[in-house]
């Protein structure tokens, strides 16, 4: 009685075994894509602090994306910021502007007098801008 | 001795006379004798005195000029005070028209303003449309989409704006697109990425992948990639025309998950000797086209190189520009291991692996800048 309990034991280990073994490791149709590691990113509403600094385009998406090929931002301490663009053309053309920023409680960027303000995000390391003509997000670049 | 006496005394004679001129020499310098007239006196103080009477009178003048021009300078003063009060309100009185002007004027301006606006939508909307119609009849299409309000200026931003027939529908409206300023400050053209012009794609290895599905007695498994290079070109909305695309592959940098399984892979695909998989496209059918939504769908036909063995294979896919103005080529084939000369796994004749498998591509493409103006 008590070998065929062990026996029996030993059968379902077994089949438990092939089961697991034999599981299906295909990948799915729906996660083919490569999967965007920001996609799960927590973003909050930028303070000042956040956005002290070097910035450089990591990700476009909107009109913008079919207009700039490159884009950066440096924006200082003391409310002045300068940026530069690489322009799609024709003919691809660099443009540079600098000017004063600054920032409402609310996370709304305004980058300059003229411009429609922006809504900056943070999420670890990295910044969003978001308006009317896409989104954009930024990470400090680290030139070696 | 008196001889003596007498020599002396001429002596001291001499010496005194010596003295007495030196004396007088010295104090010639220090003394000045003047010798004075008595007429003189009294004529130098009458002239002293007519000097002193002429001053006088020449006093009594300054003051009856100065007492003169003070009374000019009053007068003066009065008269263009007059003339600044009559003039500050004669400049009054043409500020006051002015402003009635431009309260005049204002409706009129409103009007214009909205008139500019609508008309800056008629010329976007008919950009747009340019964009979206074929290229072989760019005038009718555009005609028959919005009708254009005669308005001579309108007029002119369009003749500049379409397309003469025979001409290509992109040039001309990329050229004269207005600028707007963005919240990134730049000013951005207004054109978006347009689906329907030949344009240069590349590969974006980070966000492309390649695999296949493959079935065996034991489990099914995927083998993936990401070390793609590639480029495309081609009209999207009509990707039959002379598509062009090269695909790379590193085979030995599939991988399925299992080392042992990956070693074997990597034999069976012979990676020393043939590193790369390559796919050159050779021809589309397309089977659904879709401009304004930017996709289409159809048979990519082209030359898949395995182990060295080269087939015409074709993959039926689909194409589609993602919100990040990307190009996303995506599909799936079946795909005969053997064709290829490719060795399909058998281990004892107990794990054996189907000699089919599916190929399939997940591709994200970034549109190459245009370098012709």
């Amino acid at each position: 009685m008590r070998d065929r309990s062990i026996a029996s034991c030993a059968c379902a280990l077994l089949l438990a075994a092939s089961v697991l073994g034999c599981a299906s490791n295909v990948v799915a149709p729906a996660d083919r894509n490569v999967r965007d590691e920001l996609a799960d990113a927590v973003w909050r509403p930028a303070n000042a602090v956040d956005l002290i600094g070097q910035w450089r385009v990591l990700s476009l998406s909107g009109e913008a994306a079919s207009a700039l090929l490159d884009l950066a931002y440096f924006i200082a301490e003391d409310g002045d910021f300068s940026g530069s663009a690489l322009f799609a053309g024709p003919p691809a053309h660099f443009e540079v502007l600098s000017g004063t920023w600054s920032l409402d409680a609310t996370g709304r960027l305004q980058l300059g007098a003229d411009a429609e303000p922006a809504n900056a995000e943070v999420a670890g390391a990295f910044l969003r801008l978001s308006g009317a003509e896409g989104s954009l997000i930024f990470e400090r670049p680290a030139i070696r | 001795m008196k001889r003596t006496l007498s020599i002396v005394g001429a002596f001291a004679l001499l010496a005194w006379t010596a003295l007495g001129l030196f004396a007088w020499s010295n104090a010639q310098g220090h003394f000045q004798v003047t010798v004075i007239e008595s007429g003189a006196a009294s004529a130098e103080a009458q002239r002293a005195s007519a000097l002193a009477d002429e001053l006088g009178a020449l006093h009594q003048d300054l003051r009856a000029l100065s007492t003169a021009l003070g009374e000019n300078l009053e007068a003066l003063r009065d008269e263009l005070s007059e003339e600044q009060t009559q003039h500050a309100a004669a400049l009054s009185r043409d500020v006051s028209a002015l402003r009635e002007s431009l309260r005049a004027l204002e409706p009129s301006a409103i009007a214009t303003q909205q008139s500019l606006i609508l008309l800056r939508q008629d010329v976007a909307a008919l950009s747009a449309a340019v964009h979206a119609a074929p290229a072989a009849e760019p005038v009718a299409v555009v005609a028959e989409a919005i009708p254009i309000e005669p308005q001579p200026e309108a007029e002119t931003v369009v003749e500049t704006t379409l397309p003469q027939p025979g001409q290509p529908a992109a040039q001309p409206a990329a050229e004269v697109a207005p600028k707007k300023r963005s919240f990134l400050a730049f000013q951005l053209p207004s054109d978006d990425l347009r689906f329907d012009e030949r344009r240069a794609w590349t590969l974006l290895p980070a966000l492309s992948r390649v695999g296949f599905d493959a079935k065996s007695t034991l489990h099914d498994f995927s083998g993936v990639s990401s070390s793609i290079t590639g480029e495309l070109e081609a009209d999207l909305s009509k990707p039959g025309e002379k598509p062009r695309a090269l695909l790379r592959v590193e085979a030995a940098t599939l991988k399925t998950g299992v080392d042992g399984r990956d070693e074997q892979m990597r034999e069976n695909l012979a990676v020393k000797d043939h590193a790369q998989i390559t796919f050159e496209l050779t021809g589309f059918e397309a089977t659904k086209v879709d401009a304004a939504a930017r996709r289409s769908e159809g048979k990519a036909s082209g030359k898949l190189t395995i182990r060295g063995v080269t087939r015409e294979v074709q993959m039926p896919v689909q194409l589609s520009i993602d919100e990040a103005r990307r190009l996303c080529v995506d599909g799936d084939m079946s795909l005969d291991l053997t064709q290829f000369d490719v060795p399909v796994p058998n281990k004892l004749g107990m794990i054996t692996m189907e000699k089919d498998v599916k190929l399939w591509i997940s591709l994200r493409l970034r549109v190459h800048p245009r370098t012709e103006r």
